[in-house]
């Protein structure tokens, strides 16, 4: 296979899974066909769909060098960060794949058909953003993986659940979810459009002033643009106080396809500065709109705490969907926005160090986002990973750019460092008293869930990137040597 | 600068989009300000198929989201100035003047900011830019968080200011590629949020942002009914108080009411 067949199959493939899926899904619906090979049909999709994934990641891992394709006019390249990420954005959206084929049965959920198609969609979509070298279009492809996850939050519950408002408590709850649902994707869509314009007209304008020394003000305003844009897209906070309710409303698998589009935001991101000379920009400077970011996180987090004890005096238990209350899923969204604050620190940063650890955060957010969003049990595994702790896959990263903070004067390290502490009081807090339930019996219900053994192989990867962090940091250094990262 | 008539139909366009509270004309507004639009990117699209690919944009897009609409409105009981707070006519003379006022106060800001600070390109493409983006910006901010129309319509028109102003300030022509990616964008975003419209008329029986919300919120609760029982029948000896209905089992000896 030539070197343009592989970058291109490395964008078709999950497309051409999702294809064949959407047709095995339309076949088994034929009234003429027999109900037991209309289940085979469905199983079929579901491989075609995750064969897709499986050969996205077994092509980018090969992938070298850059193709050209013209026309379309499109130029792709391969980079270590975009390599790296792609592979996690991929277990993600294959966790994604697996979480919606055990929800099946939830009325409340979205049929798996969605997710069988919309989740290589995303993937294609991911690794175009990833591999192109044309800014502008790298941008679109994230705003098309965007909507893809908002079609995923937005997507119809297998039962309709028509309004009405003489219903029971329980069909208010179930409305109340489906407003939330509806509530957070729309705001999704809004917060990725906004993010790709930002990124786009930053991107022009970087492009446009980045060699012209007589205009600097344009070029950083352009770069201001690039900044706030990456924050928006990727969900930092103040940005991401929305996202809590498609967290807590959406389906797990809508939130695990986040925990893969956020990464790839965030790689795409520190890509388009990649080629603006650091020195030149300036762009140090604006790291510490991560740090606040984080230090947001941690007092939104504080609130969720404040939130939760009331709802404990109320005696309310709003636990719905996939097991998460209100405060439980503002703390996880902050979880996320604190992580992300930390890697948009990295980014900004314009240092080696915290560049690397960024890439380093992205893939351990694509990682432990579906161990949190699997088994209850599992959950704090997920937790302690998005805060950094060992030994598990957050902590390499985390160490990095708080290397990279501390060498940009104590202060910013210290605000990055309280507001991931404030986050982890909250889940302290929240958790203390509260006891864990098993609702799965005997190791063959184990075994079969996936919301069970899928978080606990991926607790397993998480410490084999704990042990051989190391290694990556040092592939991640070799390709380090960019125009932006002016200071190790 | 220019009074040319792609500016007119942008500045008409924007206009009816802060002003108008009506669906119908809602959606004509992003129309006219696309054709503009179009017409605008003439030039920048000159020796690429730019134009048609717009135009067709334009067209699917409207299309999308007219019948959509027309579909909605068909089915009754969501009236197409279903947002509008009062009918009294002193509270729409008012509420109108407060809007054209708004819209006066944008495009003298568009022009301004287009003159003052050049971010390059031709003055007339900033123009048009500003003028796109500050309606649909106000758009979204007015009422955008209470109607889903204008919230549509307002993305959209976000998404097509961003894009003239990339291709205005792009080095070289756009590529069939990203012209082709960024039609795509804008169609799905219009089925989505014509989907989302369907989604929330078929779930609430209304296109009125304010019902969602308030469900999120949970300030919408189950039936609360006012009941009047024998004081003995549940252990109150001197006060009277409200229940929840579904907390009764009403017997023969008690008469209850029940009202909304």
């Amino acid at each position: 296979m030539s070197s343009n067949e592989q970058f291109a199959w490395s964008i078709f493939a999950p497309l051409a899974g999702a294809a064949l899926a959407a047709i095995l899904l339309i076949a088994h619906n034929w009234k003429a066909i027999p109900r037991g090979f209309a289940l085979w049909l469905r199983l079929i999709g579901l491989l075609a769909s995750l064969a897709g994934l499986a050969v996205e990641v077994a092509l980018v891992a090969v992938l070298s060098g850059s193709a050209t394709f013209d026309p379309p006019g499109i130029s792709l390249g391969i980079t270590t960060p975009a390599r790296f990420v792609l592979i996690a954005a991929n277990v993600a959206l294959f966790c994604a794949v697996l979480y919606a084929w055990t929800a099946e049965d939830d009325p409340q959920n979205p049929g798996p058909e969605w997710t069988l198609i919309l989740a290589p969609v995303t993937s294609s979509l991911l690794a175009g953003a990833a591999l192109s070298t044309d800014r502008i279009i790298a941008v679109l492809f994230l705003a098309g993986a965007a909507l893809s996850v908002s079609a995923m939050a937005l997507a119809r519950p297998r039962t309709p659940l028509p309004f009405n408002r003489d219903l029971d408590e329980d069909n208010i709850a179930a409305q109340t979810m489906l407003a939330r649902r509806v509530a957070g994707g729309l705001k999704h869509i809004g917060l990725s459009i906004l993010g790709t314009g930002l990124l786009a007209v930053g991107s022009v304008l970087v492009a446009r002033y980045a060699f012209n020394l007589e205009n600097r003000g344009l070029l950083q305003l352009g770069l201001a643009l690039l900044a706030v844009g990456l924050i928006v897209r990727a969900g930092g906070m103040p940005f991401a106080a929305a996202a809590a309710d498609t967290i807590q409303a959406s389906p797990p698998t809508a939130l695990a396809m986040l925990g893969a589009s956020t990464p790839v935001a965030l790689v795409v991101g520190l890509l388009l500065f990649t080629p603006v000379e650091g020195s030149l920009a300036q762009g140090a400077s604006a790291g510490w709109l991560g740090a606040i970011g984080t230090f947001l996180a941690g007092l939104r987090s504080l609130g969720s705490l404040l939130e939760s004890r009331q709802h404990t005096t109320n005696g309310v238990d709003n636990s719905r969907g996939h097991g998460l209350t209100t405060p439980e899923a503002n703390l996880l969204a902050m979880t996320v926005a604190a992580a992300t604050g930390w890697a948009i620190f990295g980014v900004l940063s314009g240092s080696r160090m915290g560049a690397v650890g960024a890439i380093l955060i992205a893939l351990n957010i694509a990682l432990s986002l579906p161990i949190a969003l699997g088994h209850r049990r599992w959950r704090p595994a997920g937790i302690a990973s998005l805060l950094g702790l060992p030994p598990l896959g957050g902590f390499a990263g985390m160490i990095l750019v708080a290397q990279s903070a501390a060498n940009e004067g104590g202060l910013w390290l210290a605000i990055l460092l309280l507001g991931s502490a404030m986050v982890a009081a909250g889940w302290l807090a929240l958790t203390a008293g509260s006891a864990s339930t098993d609702d799965l019996r005997g190791w063959r219900g184990r075994l079969l869930s996936p919301l069970y053994f899928v978080p606990i192989l991926l607790i397993v990867l998480q410490i084999a990137i704990f042990l051989w962090a190391s290694q990556l940091t040092t592939q991640l250094n070799l390709w380090a040597l960019v125009p932006w990262l002016t200071a190790p | 600068m220019q009074i040319t008539l792609p500016i007119i139909l942008i500045a008409l366009g924007g206009i009816l989009l802060i002003t108008q509270r009506d669906r119908r004309l809602v959606l004509l507004a992003l129309l006219v300000q696309w054709v503009g639009l179009a017409w605008q990117l003439q030039p920048l699209l000159a020796g690429t198929p730019g134009l048609p690919v717009e135009i067709v944009t334009a067209l699917a897009c409207s299309a999308i989201l007219g019948i959509t609409v027309w579909n909605i409105n068909r089915a009754g009981t969501s009236t197409p100035t279903a947002t509008q707070p009062s009918n009294t006519r002193q509270f729409a003379i008012a509420d109108q003047l407060w809007l054209w006022a708004i819209a006066l106060v944008v495009g003298v800001a568009g022009y301004g900011l287009a003159r003052i600070y050049p971010l390059g390109g031709s003055e007339q493409d900033l123009v048009a830019f500003y003028w796109i983006a500050l309606p649909a910006l106000l758009a979204l901010v007015i009422d955008g968080s209470r109607e889903p129309v204008r919230l549509g319509a307002g993305i959209l028109s976000l998404a097509n200011a961003a894009l003239l102003l990339v291709y205005a300030l792009a080095a070289t022509s756009p590529g069939t590629l990203l012209l082709a990616l960024s039609a795509l964008l804008r169609i799905a975003l219009a089925a989505a949020s014509g989907y989302t419209w369907l989604f929330l008329r078929t779930t609430y029986h209304d296109l009125n942002l304010n019902t969602l919300f308030d469900m999120r919120d949970g300030k919408i609760a189950g039936e609360t009914a006012l009941a009047l029982v024998e004081m003995q029948s549940i252990g109150i000896t001197e006060s009277t108080d409200i229940i929840e209905t579904d907390q009764i089992e009403p017997t023969e000896t008690e008469e209850a009411t029940s009202d909304e």
